[in-house]
């Protein structure tokens, strides 16, 4: 177990870092970051100005290596929209993102899991045929399409909601279920498909035999399988509403989040605030893919520590 | 299917069963006619579109569909803050939904399937290498890299396309590493290789055929993403830029009048759903019909086969 965290821990760095040296590669080489990041206007003497701030006159090669190292360090240098430290700036927006990724993952797991487990027990029948089409339509709708719908629905119809910005729960609501809702979707497909698996498994009707009940059947046996085969999924949700998920519905609905600022910063062509986004979000990646990995070790005996690798 | 069928008659009965199998499943019929409306649309944009996609009428501006109060059959379903025919763009827009995916998907499908045959084939070192980088590039953050390239380079439908494409390759390059593997262990192949076949001839003759069915499903589905992603970047400013036409592009332009012109979000944004949709169901489709054991689950049982729909 030690020795297998410690590999899984260095291939996240490894994953870091390859991110970061993308990033860099695109920026400085294929990019012109100055030429981005000052007006139209701007004279040579601003650019050469900015360059030697930036440490852009130096070689490519050092330039790198200088990146690395403050990018372990956590300096990813300062934000050029807010002038302070591009990654004070970011974990500063980061619980509002963490708070609405985790309200609309838990509303989406929650309800994909109910949702597959009450098709699984019965296929074909109406609820099925629902929970089919709405995973379905969760994985095929433009989630910032939804959002918008839901903003003329409910909250210029019906005013239900406000159309934006944070505050309060009623704030939360509309994001945080435009963003559960492929979870929604993709969960109940595969809770719904190992249900289905399970109940049909030697061991199951085993347990019917004896005389277990259905309830409990549903609950210990069927679910466990069906929990299992989620999780891999469920991590992939996860990955997806923080690197893309978020950013498109937090943008729709300006909550003030990482997401958001991301957006903010590529208008202002602030690169290193993106930078900064960018690393901390590659961090959550990789961290939530090694607890996804554990989890599914612990819980399906028959993987092996050593041959998940 | 069998890899041995020649001579037009078997071919053309070959087709035939396809089509009476397609036209026989509603869902995949439903596939079948949105593709059908979506490479029309794109094809024959100019004559289908009542108007011109970019022609400004500042006397007709937002105007309400035809079904609302205020509304006429000249501009069926509004027009924008600019007085351009709403219908017009969105049938313009078909043709970057259709270009941009059959662009990157096929250079994602090339490269991807290239590098997926050299691990799969020489295994060993080569494979655990490229295995490695794949499995960090799907550790990616996929979306918000993509901002960030597009930011820094620029927006441009090449960029755009080049830039999704990365994003989709790995998949290509898995799952025919994994059909490669899966191949080789066959009793023909290795009855090939006993028989002093060369490997490109093994390749080709033996192993390609086997690639071909789930390649192509993949490419289906892999379209249907790509669509989304390219109307999320559109959408975020990213994507395709005016004065080309873009079903993203259109929601975001109608997002400022969310109170007073909700049309203009609502039918841009259908069309993406509705090509989605398509396109996932008849990804769902082939991947059932394509693969001989998925078939026989799907006729046996009387419960659909699920995991067709799960992406």
């Amino acid at each position: 177990m030690g020795r297998y965290l410690l590999k899984r821990l260095s291939q996240a760095v490894l994953v870091v870092i390859s991110v970061m040296v993308v990033v860099f590669v695109v920026t400085r080489l294929i990019g012109d970051p100055v030429a981005v990041m000052l007006p139209l206007e701007a004279t040579e003497e601003n650019r050469a100005l900015l360059e030697s701030q930036l440490g852009l006159d130096r070689p490519i090669l050092a330039q790198l290596g200088d990146y690395v190292v403050d990018a372990v360090r956590f300096d990813l240098g300062d934000s050029l929209w807010q002038r302070r430290p591009a990654i004070d700036v970011v974990l500063e927006r980061l619980p509002p993102t963490l708070l609405l990724v985790a309200a609309g993952f838990a509303f989406g797991v929650l309800l994909g899991v109910v949702i597959g487990v009450v098709s699984g027990m019965r296929p074909g029948g109406w609820v099925d045929r629902g929970a089919v089409t709405l995973g379905l339509l969760g994985v095929s709708l433009p989630q910032f399409w939804i959002g918008l719908v839901f903003i003329v629905f409910f909250s210029v119809g019906l005013g239900w909601f406000p159309t934006s910005g944070s505050g309060g729960i009623e704030h939360l609501v509309l994001p945080a279920v435009v963003l559960g809702l492929p979870v929604v979707g993709r969960i109940a497909l595969v809770t719904r498909s190992s249900m289905i698996d399970e109940l049909n498994a030697q061991h199951v009707k085993d347990a019917t035999a004896r005389g277990v009940s259905r309830a409990r059947i549903v609950m210990v046996h069927a679910l466990k399988g069906a929990g299992i085969a989620s999780i891999t999924i469920a991590g992939w949700e996860l990955i997806g509403a923080l690197a893309g998920g978020a950013v498109v519905v937090e943008t729709v609905y300006a909550w003030p989040g990482i997401g958001f600022t991301a957006m903010q910063a590529i208008e202002r062509h602030d690169i290193i605030l993106v930078q900064a986004v960018v690393f901390v979000v590659a961090i959550m990646v990789v961290t939530i893919n090694i607890i996804v990995d554990i989890a599914y070790t612990m819980l399906d005996p028959r993987v092996k520590f050593d041959r998940v690798s | 299917m069998s890899a041995v069928s020649s001579g037009s008659r078997s071919e053309r009965r070959r087709w035939a069963g396809w089509l009476m199998r397609i036209v026989r499943d509603p869902t995949a019929l439903f596939g079948v006619l949105v593709l059908a409306l979506l490479v029309s649309a794109a094809l024959f944009a100019p004559i289908i579109a009542p108007l011109d996609p970019n022609k400004q009428d500042l006397a007709a501006r937002l105007l309400p569909p035809f079904y609302a109060e205020g509304g006429s059959s000249a501009h069926l379903l509004g027009t924008d803050q600019l007085g351009r025919d709403v219908l017009s763009r969105i049938v313009h827009g078909a043709r970057i939904s259709l270009t941009i995916p059959l662009v990157s998907v096929t250079l994602a499908g090339i490269f991807g399937t290239a590098v997926g045959l050299l691990a799969g084939y020489r295994g060993g070192k080569t494979d655990a290498f490229i295995m490695r980088i794949v499995d960090t590039l799907f550790s990616f953050p996929g979306l918000l890299l993509a901002l960030t390239i597009l930011a820094v380079v620029g927006p441009s439908f090449w960029t755009l396309a080049i830039v999704l494409s990365l994003r989709i390759w790995m998949v290509f390059a898995r799952m025919t590493r994994g059909l490669v593997l899966s191949a080789r262990e066959d009793e023909y192949v290795e009855a090939a290789e006993l028989v002093g076949a060369s490997p490109v001839r093994i390749m080709i003759r033996h192993i390609a055929p086997n690639l071909t069915a789930p390649l192509l499903t993949l490419a289906v589905l892999e379209s249907a993403h790509v669509i989304l992603s390219e109307a999320a970047l559109s959408f975020l400013g990213l994507g395709i830029q005016p004065p080309e036409t873009s079903w993203g592009l259109d929601v975001a332009i109608g997002r400022q009048y969310v109170f007073s012109a909700p049309w203009l979000i609502i039918f841009p944004g259908l069309a993406i759903a509705v090509a989605v949709l398509g396109i996932n169901l008849l990804a769902g489709w082939l991947r059932v019909a394509a693969d001989p054991q998925e078939s026989a689950k799907r006729f046996a049982a009387a419960a659909d086969a699920p995991s067709a729909w799960s992406g």
